[in-house]
Order: C-alpha cells, then structure tokens, then sequence
C-alpha cells in the first residue's frame, strides 16, 4: 500500500464506518429479524421466539391486505408523481415568463404551503374536504356537480388525500425547476424562434433538454416519497374508509410499531427496499437512454 | 370497549379543550413557561424541569377525559401524602401503540390507566404487576373478572364504561315512544319512523371504525367469541351472525350512516343538533354534554340501554379503565398509594362531579339515583362476556375492518364471519404454539 493509498483510506475510514453503522448493520438486523417472528412476546421473553424463514414472507404474499396496501401505493405514486411533477414544471414555466411581476412573492407564496406542519395543514383539509360543509364541496356545487364523500368513499379517499399532497409538495420542485430554467440558454431558445419553432416546440426541443437532468431527479425523488407515503394517511384517514388509503409503509407501521410484530414489520419493509431499489435502477435506466445522466 | 369510545373526545373535541389539555400537561410536569420564564435563577429553573427524573415523584399516564381531569384530584393527594406526581395525558388513539413502545423501550411510568382489555395483554408480557389483594375489595365481580389473568388481577378499576344509547327525547317521543323500544324489533320500526320523518338526518350513529357497536349486540346473544380456550375464533356461530346481521341490516336501510370517527369533527355538537337521534356511547359523554349547556340541556336527552333481541335487560358491553403498576415502577408501593386515593369512593364521586365518569366501588354509588347514572347501574349488572386474551384489542380491530368491508357491500354475513375467524385464527397461532408448550395462561 503506498502512502497515497493509506491516506485515502484514512479519510475514506470514518465515513465507510458509519455507513456501515448506520445503514448496513440495521439492514441486516432488519433480515435477520424477518426470518422470525419476533413479536411483543419475544419481547418479554426471546424463549418466544421462533425462526421460521420465509414464513413472514409467505404470509405477507398470501395476505390480501399487503396486495391492497400495494396496490394503494402504486396508484399514489401513479397518480401523485404526474401531478406533483406537472404542477411543479407548470408553476416554474409560470413564473419563469417574462410577464410575470413581483416573481419573489410568488414564489414565497406558492413555496409556502411546504413549509407548514404537515399534521396542521391536514387538520385544515379535512374540514376543506367535509362533505356537508367543506370549501371544496361547495366550489364544485358553485358548477353544478354533486357533493363528493371526499374522505368516505373508498373510491374518493386516495385522490383527495393526492390532491392535499400535491398542494404540500409542489412548491419544492418548484424552486428547483425555476433554478434548471434559468439555466436554459437564451441564444438557443431566440434561434428557435427565429426558426419559426411555436412554444411547444421550443419547449420539447430547447427547454426540456436543457432541464431534463433535473427532471430526472425530481422524478426519481417523488416515485420513492410517494412510495413511503404514510404520514397523510395516517392523520387524515387513519388507512380508511375500508382500508383503502393503506400504504406499504402504513401497514408496515401498523405491523411493526402498532403491533409489535417486529418480524412481519421487517419483511415489509425489506420488499419495499426492494421495489424502491428496482424502480430507481429502472428511472436511472431510462435517463441514460435520453442522456441525461 | 371504553378505550376506543373515547377517541370521539380526542378527535371531537374543539380547541378550548385542547387548550385546557396543554394548560394541565404544564401543572402536571411541574415545568411551565412561567418557571422558565420567571423562576429566576437558572438552578431554580434546573430544579424545576428535573423534577420528572425526580424518583420521589411518581409518573402517571391517562388518556383522553381522565387525563385532563385527574390534575384536579392531584393536590389533595400532594398535600397529605407529601408524594408529588407528574401526570401525562394521551389521546386514547395512541395509547395502546405509545404504551407498547415504552414497553419495548423500557420508559413506561409508575402508574398507567389501562383499558381493561388490555390488561391481559400487558400483563402476559409482564409490563404490569399484581395489584395487592388489599386494595382489591368493593368491586363489581364483573368487572373484577376482566382484570383477573390466572391468578392475580393486573388492574385496579377506576372507571366503569357500559354501553347505553344516547337519545333525543323529542324525535323519540314524535314517533310515539317514551323511551327508545327495548327490543331489536321495536327498536328498527321506530327507528324507520324517525327516518320517514326526518329524511335528511339519521335515526341512529354508530361510527364504522369503533368496534363497540358490533361486539355491544354481539355479547347480548351470550356467545363466546372465541372457542376451545380462546385458540380460535367463534365468530361463524349462529349467534354472531345473527349479531352481525342485525348490524348490516341498519346500514342497509339506511338507518345508520357509513360514517367513520375521521369524518365527523364534532359529533355532540351533531347530536344536539339533531342530526343523530340515538348515539349509542360512554359515560365519559355525560360530562362532555354537560358542558355544553349552550348546545344542549340535560331535559332535551336521556339514556337506555341498548335493545336487546328480545328486549331489556339483555346483557351489555361492560368494561372501562383500570389502573396499573409497571414493571419500571421504582417504588410500587408509593405508586399504588396513589392508586389507592384515585380509587377511593370520595374521589370518585368528585370525578363523578368533574367528568361524569362512573365509580369503581360500588360502595360509591349510593348517591346516584338520578335515571342517566341508573340506566348504566342496570348495564352494569348485566355484563356480557368478552375474551380475556392478550389478542384481543387487534381482534376486536380485525374484527371492525371486516364489518366496515361488510357494511360496504364488500362481503356478505356468512363471508364476513368466515373472514373474521381465518384473520382471528391466524392471530391466535402464536397463542396457540404457547398454549401447547405450557408458556401461556
């Protein structure tokens, strides 16, 4: 080893250290508990506790609920990613125009929501989403379309708890795609125009090659936040009506931390490691096709 | 049962309370703005915030009405004891999860108020310890069995909950009743009177997500809800089908609405305003519409019990909270001494005054003629049979999912009752392997 190489792993050693504390040791503690099942009564006494290998796992595979809960999470994701990432992308485009006047204010005020407590702002829409007295109940009564059972109809309850996440989170991308825009070269864009290139075009072609890196990450950032989706549900809903805002993570949760049946809690959460790990790979995939990474 | 009844004070509740809530967690931890503020001196002001690490004090957790009410019963105690005590108060949804947790990490208090179905639990895991046969005397056998885990009873009953219904005298009496019929029959045709009446209301509240509703109809017909020694679910027996038929069939006819706790910000304020004529519910309710004298008066409601298959008196869902000693207790005896006062009839009956939660001791009851404290005596004589096992409160949960799925067209009776029993018999598997190795009450 020469001196160079002993100095790198010198400074290399106290981060590799606590990646491995932090990150590695728990995963695998996490594996090793999900081939028991390690419950509230191994807690009291480990005599309890049994190995039973991919007994968790086959549970969870033969549990309707784990399907229900992971079906929940795709359609989240499915509907809150392209919604979060459009109101974002549409609100910096907004902003970005030459029009617009007191931008600083704008943007304060469109990255507020953001920064609110969470639990706070869900208390408020759910009074905004009440079915008898809710604002948004009457606004759509104000264009002559029937009341919604926003929060207790099955079928209603994941895209109003969307529409209140959408609102929370878009402002933070926001920010981020008015910073990728001003990036974007003011030559190309006038040539373009020059050109004889409409505003979609120079939006395809000039614009959204020049953002695409950040789009990418944006992206990749909101497929795993809607997949841990948890703390919406878990305040506005409570997982209803009918378990149909159960989550990975809030049945995970409920499992572990509500239960205490720590073994089946860390299978869940191995198997949502695991789909998050793949869905990147996948969306890392997909940018390098395009050159973005 | 009582546990999850009380969640509609956490959740319906408006602001003044909470208020109020913060104002007693400041008193009862002993570290307030004004100390921070001004104490002065930075040592005072130490001294102050240690308190809670103090090992004279001792550290008490209650949920919901209890929580915020038992700072006023403290000072007394305080006063003649010398025994300072920090209260915390939880809201009852998080209870049985946060006191897991402590649990698992070794932080639980002294002293804990537990619901009685989860005395079984916590005890077989060994969080909580025997109470003193000395302080066990003066109690309800029905409600002494709750709390009994193979030879020792976990629990010192503090409050007694029972279900009754809640009605609105003047709907009731428009559909040409005194009382609400004691009969399930009776009880669905007025019901469907109330309802032809008054088409944009609801004759009867029972939110989807308590279980109590179900298991008060289910207990009546006098079945066990769990079979050979509580290994396995009962729920497909000819009486919990009847049960849970009944229970369909209110929604079904739209008696009831499909309404979880989540939805309805304030259902007393609903009650008063008619938008409910019966509520089945907890005498913790009494006081709550007792402080609303603007809303309601108590000449514009009164209590029954719930309606029986084949009318009154039918057993009923009886339980409530009990008091418990952990296992991190660091001095037990100074702990059940304040279990001890909190139980004694005196305190009880000034609770009674604060909250209009009901005595422990029957000896304490001697004053309570008037009908509402009557209708729960006669609930109180009449308890239905739970399970006494450490599952039960996930069960009881299971259990409500299913209904709710039911309830919601997703399964039939007999599809529902199958269902609970393989998601009850796969929750019991554990309790099953203990059983048989001998490791397990």
């Amino acid at each position: 080893m020469t001196r160079t190489e002993r100095a790198g792993l010198v400074f290399a050693t106290p981060v590799l250290a606590l990646t491995i504390a932090i990150f590695v040791v728990p995963t695998v503690a996490a594996l090793a508990l999900s081939v028991t099942d390690f419950d509230i009564y191994a807690l009291a006494d480990l005599a309890n506790l049994r190995f039973i290998g991919v007994g968790n796992y086959a549970n969870l595979l033969g549990n309707p609920l784990f399907w229900r809960a992971l079906a929940n999470t795709a359609i989240f994701a499915g509907l809150g990613v392209p919604a979060a990432i459009g109101a974002s992308l549409a609100a910096a485009l907004l902003l970005h125009s030459a029009t617009v006047r007191w931008k600083p204010l704008w943007r304060v005020l469109l990255f507020a929501p953001y920064v609110t407590t969470l639990v706070a702002t869900a208390v408020v829409w759910r009074y905004l989403l009440n079915t008898r007295y809710g604002l948004i109940n009457r606004g759509l009564d104000a264009l002559g379309i029937a009341p919604v059972d926003w929060l207790g109809n099955p079928h209603a309850s994941i895209p109003a708890i969307v529409i209140f996440i959408v609102w929370k989170i878009f402002g933070y991308n926001m920010v981020i795609f008015t910073a990728a825009l001003a990036s974007v070269s003011a030559d190309l864009d006038e040539a373009a125009r020059l050109d004889g290139a409409g505003r979609w075009l120079r939006f395809r072609h000039v614009t959204l090659p020049a953002i695409g890196p950040t789009l990418l990450l944006a992206a990749i950032l909101s497929v795993s936040g809607f997949l841990q989706i948890f703390t919406e549900p878990y305040v506005m809903t409570q997982g209803g009506p009918a378990q149909s805002t159960v989550t990975v993570l809030y049945f995970m949760f409920d499992e572990g931390f509500r239960w205490w049946s720590l073994g089946s809690a860390s299978a869940v959460s191995l198997v949502l490691f695991a789909l998050i790990l793949c869905l990147t790979v996948l969306q890392l995939r997909v940018g390098r096709r395009y050159e973005w990474v | 049962m009582h546990g999850v009844g009380a969640k509609l004070v956490a959740a319906g509740k408006g602001w003044q309370d909470r208020a109020m809530g913060a104002a007693d967690q400041e008193h009862a931890t002993g570290c307030t703005r004004r100390t921070l503020l001004g104490g002065g001196t930075a040592a005072a002001t130490l001294a102050a915030c240690g308190a809670r690490h103090d090992p004279a004090r001792v550290t008490m957790w209650a949920m919901s009405t209890e929580g915020e009410n038992a700072p006023l019963l403290l000072p007394a105690f305080e006063r003649t004891t010398g025994i300072g005590v920090d209260l915390q108060s939880l809201p009852w949804t998080a209870a049985h999860e946060k006191m897991l947790t402590a649990y698992a990490g070794n932080t639980l208090p002294d002293l804990m108020m537990v619901s009685n179905a989860w005395v079984p639990e916590f005890a077989a895991v060994g969080a909580i310890v025997p109470v003193p046969p000395a302080l066990l005397g003066d109690q309800f056998p029905g409600i002494a069995e709750q709390v009994r885990v193979g030879q020792h009873h976990y629990g010192l009953p503090w409050v007694i909950g029972a279900h009754v219904q809640f009605y609105l005298t003047a709907p009731v009496r428009a559909a040409g009743h005194d009382r609400p019929p004691a009969d399930w029959a009776g009880w669905v045709a007025m019901a469907r009177r109330l309802k032809a009446r008054d088409p944009d209301n609801w004759p009867i509240l029972m939110m989807l997500n308590w279980p109590e509703h179900l298991l008060s109809f289910a207990v009546q017909l006098g079945q066990p809800l769990l079979r050979e020694g509580g290994r396995f679910g009962n729920f497909r027996s000819d009486a919990f089908r009847t049960a849970l038929g009944f229970y369909k069939s209110l929604f079904d006819q739209g008696l009831a609405p499909r309404l979880l706790s989540t939805e309805i910000e304030d259902p007393l304020t609903a009650f008063a305003r008619g938008t409910f004529t019966l509520y089945p519910g907890q005498p913790y309710m009494v006081g709550d519409l007792d402080r609303r004298p603007g809303e309601i008066r108590r000449d514009q409601w009164a209590t029954a019990p719930m309606p029986g298959p084949r009318g009154a008196p039918p057993l009923g869902l009886v339980g409530g909270s009990s008091l418990a000693v952990t296992r991190n207790a660091r001095d037990p005896a100074r702990a059940w001494a304040l279990a001890r006062y909190l139980c004694t009839p005196a305190t009880q009956m000034r609770f009674h005054a604060y909250t209009g939660d009901l005595p422990s001791r029957p000896s304490a009851w001697g004053p309570l003629t008037d009908p509402v404290s009557q209708t729960f005596a006669t609930q109180i004589a009449h308890p239905g049979a739970e399970p006494v096992v450490a599952e039960w409160e996930r069960i009881k949960t299971e259990m409500q999912l299913v209904a709710e799925h039911m309830v919601r067209g997703s399964f039939t009776v007999d599809a529902a009752a199958a269902e609970m029993d393989r998601r009850t018999d796969r929750l019991l598997e554990k309790r099953r392997w203990m059983l048989d190795r001998g490791t397990s009450t």
